[in-house]
């Protein structure tokens, strides 16, 4: 009984000592000299305490658990801490003197050693952050196999003697070890868990703060009302206001946004309890001390570790994005304006004078109106191909898709490339593989692609050069393809035929005209129909463009006669004035007649 | 037979004057032209054109007001309006229409179409 209340008292008095080098070695990690010394004494004075209380087990052996504590010295401590106590413990059992003192030395030295053999390996390969493992190889090793060995060697005792003691002081060693390393690592473990949690807070709580915008999570509680568990500082650069304030009354922020933006959030957060779907709008709020913000409100809802929905979010400040598509927006109207007025009448003056509908003139003055005419063509279109890839950049471009037949948009087109054209003589011709055959478009879009494509040939064809359209079905897509007999596309130019501005110069060709724009418009207009374009190019023999759409099936629709019904139209106005002389005309009655 | 009077409106006599003979090509219309909202208004009640094409940027009085003003008068109420106007932005567009625009005929105008141009937005007002 005695020697059980004599190891408890031990173990007692090592719990102690692993206590202090938790509590010290919290503030000395890292410093291998003053951590080393603290943890050195420590363990000198645990071990002499140990060693003065030992235990007889077995009569005539007494036992204690001292090379657990120079193992452990060195294991946790470091060589520092190793040498310091394992001399203190060797000085202390050299003054016991009797017979096993050199034996008890030297064990006492061979623990030390072998922990600090086993602590240098362990810190070069893992760094400085022992674990279990570790702790079972301090256990298993000093304690029983050096142990062993060394008590083997140097024991002057009989065999008998040796064999009884080995039995006794490796097991206790070896568990005391593992017990009380065990203890010291966990409880390491468990203090640097909490730490790194705490720190990894205050990173995450930096990151937040320092986040443009405000970040939030959002929850709603089991009778509908908003809850805040988390607001960023963000909330005063956005709002001006603490982030305290959402905290304590979430529904405030119904109170910041307009009527109409907090209803809203209301709906979102709604459809998106249900839908589970990321929600975002566009809201305004009114600033104490801003002008009017722009806000771009946004989550992504999850289920936390609790089961409850909540949203993970930001509200950023969108105000300069939001200016800046405004002043964009304006900057292109009053471009578009201010260019095409003084082009409205330049333009229509020249179209004029050269339709000879105001009187003949001589041949010379008609080949400079004709030159003057060609040019502010050009302008006109760069002005509306610059406008429309704007469009198509900002995606404000409407398109009116319809199932459409594509043979007889084609002949249109055509047609009207056909009055436009010099006297160069260059035939068209239209082979129609697949008449009727109809794809879902927007027909005016569809006319400028053709349009666009065609002057392209009419540009690069020879003079009584052939242009050929085609159109035909192939697995289920209506192909159309424009060839021409140009000189074809330098396979050094071909990555960059759909790029913007980017025309193959050569000496004759800019004089040819055109803005670089057109092939890009093309290909951005054909893949908003869901078409594809390409091209196949032959230098000196020709290229061949070629778009291709799904085709679509059709309801066969009787074709418009605009004329007809304009002069229709016109004699439904005579006639109802005819009918009501005394009386003002009333077009809108007349027309809805 | 009485031609369809058309009332042009814009306040750049360069372009009115281009339109008018534009609109006369083909002897199908009649054609008279003012240069500002101001102008039109009266003349519109006075003459009862068939249909007004309304400039929308204009001085003092623009298109929209012209044509809120056109509306708001009995006489002129009922008058089908096109605008004829560089701004034709997709929103600007709807933005016409909404107001009762029957239709919108861009700027650079075409001087040999502008009658087909005319008749066509007519037409497809009635369909």
């Amino acid at each position: 009984m005695d020697s059980i209340i004599a190891m408890v008292e031990g173990g007692s008095v090592i719990v102690v000592a692993v206590l202090c080098c938790i509590f010290f070695g919290e503030r000395l990690r890292g410093s291998l000299w003053l951590g080393g010394v603290v943890y050195g004494v420590v363990f000198a004075i645990t071990g002499a305490i140990v060693m003065s209380n030992s235990v007889e087990l077995i009569p005539g052996i007494r036992t204690d658990p001292r090379n657990a504590v120079a193992v452990l010295s060195g294991a946790i401590g470091g060589p520092v801490s190793a040498a310091i106590s394992a001399i203190a413990m060797m000085a202390l059992r050299w003054s016991y003197g009797g017979m096993g003192a050199v034996a008890g030395m030297v064990s006492i030295g061979a623990a030390a050693i072998s922990s600090v053999v086993l602590w240098a390996w362990w810190t070069r390969w893992r760094g400085l952050q022992p674990s279990k493992m570790y702790i079972f190889y301090q256990a298993a090793f000093p304690a029983a196999a050096v142990h062993a060995l060394v008590i083997f060697m140097m024991s002057q005792a009989p065999p008998e003697i040796f064999i009884r003691s080995i039995s006794m002081a490796t097991p206790t060693n070896f568990l005391a070890v593992l017990l009380l390393g065990g203890l010291i690592v966990s409880e390491q473990q468990r203090r640097w868990a909490m730490k790194s949690n705490i720190e990894m807070q205050a990173h995450l709580a930096a990151i937040a703060n320092n986040a443009p915008g405000m970040l939030f999570q959002m929850m709603l509680d089991e009778k509908g009302r908003l809850l805040f568990p988390y607001v960023s500082e963000g909330s005063r650069r956005i709002f001006g206001i603490r982030r305290q304030r959402f905290l304590q009354t979430p529904d405030f922020i119904y109170e910041l946004l307009d009527e109409a933006d907090g209803q809203r959030l209301k709906e979102v957060l709604t459809a998106s309890a249900e839908s589970r779907n990321r929600w975002s709008f566009e809201a305004v709020y009114h600033h104490p001390t801003r002008e009017l913000v722009w806000l771009q409100l946004s989550a992504e809802p999850r289920i936390d570790s609790q089961q409850r929905l909540v949203w993970d979010g930001s509200i950023s400040d969108i105000t300069t994005q939001k200016r800046n598509e405004q002043m964009k927006n304006e900057f292109v109207a009053t471009v578009s304006h201010e260019l095409r007025t003084p082009l409205t009448s330049i333009h229509g003056a020249l179209s004029l004078l050269a339709s000879g509908t105001q009187g003949e003139m001589p041949q010379s003055v008609r080949r400079l109106l004709t030159l003057a005419l060609q040019n502010s063509e050009r302008l006109k279109n760069l002005v509306n191909d610059i406008l429309d890839i704007e469009k198509i950049e900002s995606g404000s471009m409407p398109f009116e898709l319809e199932p459409v037949q594509l043979d007889s948009l084609i002949e249109q087109a055509i047609d009207a490339n056909a009055n436009y054209r010099s006297s160069d003589e260059v035939t068209i011709t239209f082979r129609n593989d697949a008449p009727g055959v109809a794809g879902l478009i927007d027909p005016d879009r569809f006319n400028q692609i053709i349009a666009n494509l065609l002057s392209n040939a009419l540009k690069f064809s020879p003079p009584d050069g052939l242009i050929i359209v085609r159109l035909e079905e192939v697995d289920g897509l209506a192909r159309i393809s424009i060839s021409d007999e140009g000189p074809g596309i330098p396979v050094s130019f071909q990555h960059l035929l759909f790029e913007k501005f980017e025309q193959f110069d050569s000496a004759n060709n800019r004089t040819k005209g055109g803005t670089g724009l057109g092939l890009s418009i093309c290909k951005a207009i054909v893949e908003r129909m869901d078409g594809t374009i390409d091209f196949v190019t032959e230098m000196d023999a020709g290229t061949t463009f070629i778009v291709e759409f799904p085709v679509v099936e059709i309801a066969s629709e009787p074709a418009r006669d605009t004329d007809q019904l304009a002069k229709s139209l016109r004699q439904r106005l005579i006639d109802a004035k005819e009918e009501d002389a005394l009386e003002p005309s009333r077009p809108r009655e007349a027309l809805s007649r | 037979m009485d031609k369809l009077r058309v009332l042009y409106v814009d306040d750049e006599p360069d372009i009115r004057e281009i339109a008018t003979i534009s609109l006369g090509l083909g002897d199908e219309f009649a054609v008279k032209s003012c240069a500002s909202g101001e102008e039109a208004v009266p003349l519109a009640k006075t003459w009862q054109p068939d249909v007004i094409l309304l400039d929308v940027m204009m001085p003092v009085v623009d298109g929209p007001e012209t044509l809120r003003r056109l509306r708001s008068a009995d006489e002129t109420s009922d008058i089908p309006i096109i605008f004829v106007t560089a701004r034709t932005q997709k929103q600007e567009i709807e933005s016409y229409i909404a107001l009762g625009a029957l239709g919108v005929i861009p700027k650079p105008f075409m001087p040999m179409e502008l009658v087909q141009q005319v008749k066509e937005t007519l037409v497809s007002a009635t369909r």
